[in-house]
């Protein structure tokens, strides 16, 4: 068992949801007449959580890259790892502008270093867990951002969080519709088209990037 | 079939228009800075997206209906049953979000439009023409432009409750995109639950909203299996 399966504290809380309910909690609806900007914590509180899912899928290419044996689903970690990769741009991508957010606002950031991740005590390495552990993580993300948006008292915050929310919802239902069975990978399209699984880490554009869904082009209509 | 006819919002795709009408009304609500003003503003937004979403299920009953008769030499005619399946969970979702939304006007205040005044019609001017994928594209595109008006309608909304809802709903609409987008992609096919499970494709129809117990929260986790090493 290497690092990556130790447990922590956290890790038995719930990993990063845990952390962002309990500093919600403590933030308050009221605005704070003086004083820090009151969106820094919450903010702080969601960038914590893009380290965890960082580290999260990090955790999750050691198993993709090296199966156990006897693993019947092997055969596929080849594509999630490409897939788990992605997204952890994406998280990456989230963090740097959560970061950008906290500074313009007058606040510090938290660092990657400082956020530790374990994944939970009962998750045993197989690819079956890997995809377990992101769509629980991707679910719970995607409920913190929503509830932290109503914690949050500028519309530029609310607008970071929900662009960024729509991003976990993505990853969660393809998880989700995949671990349930309801959808599966065409593996000749998955080859061609595995970039487009998810295919930007924001709803609406965010900074001056091509970023956002907004920069995905529309179907064309056809006769077939 | 009168939802056919021709008309000026014909020339727009669903997502395109969707995201003009929700353009003007920021506009609108950036103008009034006081607070009745953000307050009428935001029943202008919500009252955009109302308008939206009755337009979603309309265009959603237009592709149901095709799908229970595909025309024979429609290509993809072996998918229009679970095409109809999840167009049907779909649809009912956006006709929670128009409640949802609706409630929202009336306690702020406002007038939520009435549905019957929301007249959606078929694109004429890009080529569409009545078949099972070019009713998922123009699903898939609607969504996209939906979820997309949801998150910037956050850069205005100035109630806070408001603003959780728009978060919510987004959060759905961006599912509903990217599952159809897979499958227009070729990436995704319907899997063996696919019928079965349908409504799995998407749980909730909001993500979070303070108070609900049937919100993606209530989702329960997966939980983790061991290896079986026979």
């Amino acid at each position: 068992m290497t690092d990556m399966y130790k447990l922590s504290r956290r890790g038995l809380l719930g990993g990063f949801a845990a952390t962002s309910t309990v500093t919600l909690a403590a933030c308050g609806d009221d605005p704070v007449p003086s004083g820090p900007n009151p969106d820094i914590t919450p903010l702080n509180a969601l960038l914590s959580a893009e380290y965890e899912a960082i580290k999260a899928y990090e955790a999750g290419a050691g198993v993709l890259r090296m199966p156990p044996t006897g693993d019947p689903q092997a055969a596929q970690s080849a594509p999630l790892l490409v897939i788990a990769m992605n997204w952890q741009n994406h998280h990456r991508a989230h963090a740097t502008q959560l970061a950008a957010a906290i500074t313009a606002i007058g606040g510090t950031p938290v660092t990657e270093a400082s956020v530790m991740f374990s994944v939970p005590t009962e998750f045993t390495p197989s690819v079956a867990n890997v995809l377990k552990l992101a769509c629980n993580k991707e679910r719970n993300a995607a409920v913190i951002y929503n509830r932290t948006v109503k914690a949050l008292k500028s519309t530029s915050s609310r607008f970071l969080a929900g662009t960024i929310e729509g991003d976990e919802t993505q990853h969660f239902i393809v998880l989700y519709a995949l671990l349930k069975g309801i959808v599966a990978a065409d593996a000749a399209g998955l080859i061609t088209n595995i970039g487009e699984v998810v295919p930007k880490p924001f709803v609406a554009q965010v900074g001056a990037e091509m970023n956002s869904l907004q920069s995905v082009a529309d179907f064309m209509f056809s006769a077939s | 079939m009168s939802n056919d006819e021709v008309s000026r919002r014909d020339t727009l795709s669903t997502g395109a228009a969707l995201l003009a009408g929700v353009g003007a009304a920021l506009a609108v609500s950036a103008i009034g800075r006081e607070a009745e003003a953000q307050g009428a503003g935001d029943v202008s937004v919500l009252n955009t997206l109302l308008r939206a979403e009755y337009e979603a299920q309309q265009a959603y009953d237009l592709a149901i209906g095709y799908f229970g008769a595909p025309a024979m030499d429609d290509p993809a005619r072996s998918l229009a049953p679970a095409a109809s399946l999840v167009a049907t969970h779909y649809r009912s979702q956006h006709a929670d979000h128009g409640a949802r939304l609706a409630r929202l006007i009336t306690s702020l205040q406002g007038t939520p439009i009435a549905q019957s005044t929301v007249i959606f019609n078929l694109p004429t001017a890009m080529n569409f023409t009545r078949t099972t994928k070019n009713f998922l594209r123009l699903a898939c595109n609607a969504e996209k432009g939906a979820a997309i008006a949801y998150t910037n309608a956050l850069k205005s909304l100035s109630n806070v409750t408001a603003a959780e809802l728009a978060a919510a709903i987004g959060g759905v609409e961006t599912q509903h995109f990217i599952v159809l987008y897979l499958l227009l992609k070729g990436v995704a096919t319907p899997g063996p639950a696919a019928t079965t499970m349908i409504t799995e494709i998407s749980p909730r129809s909001v993500v979070a909203i303070e108070g609900e117990t049937t919100d993606l929260a209530s989702v329960p986790d997966f939980t983790y299996t061991a290896l079986s090493m026979s």
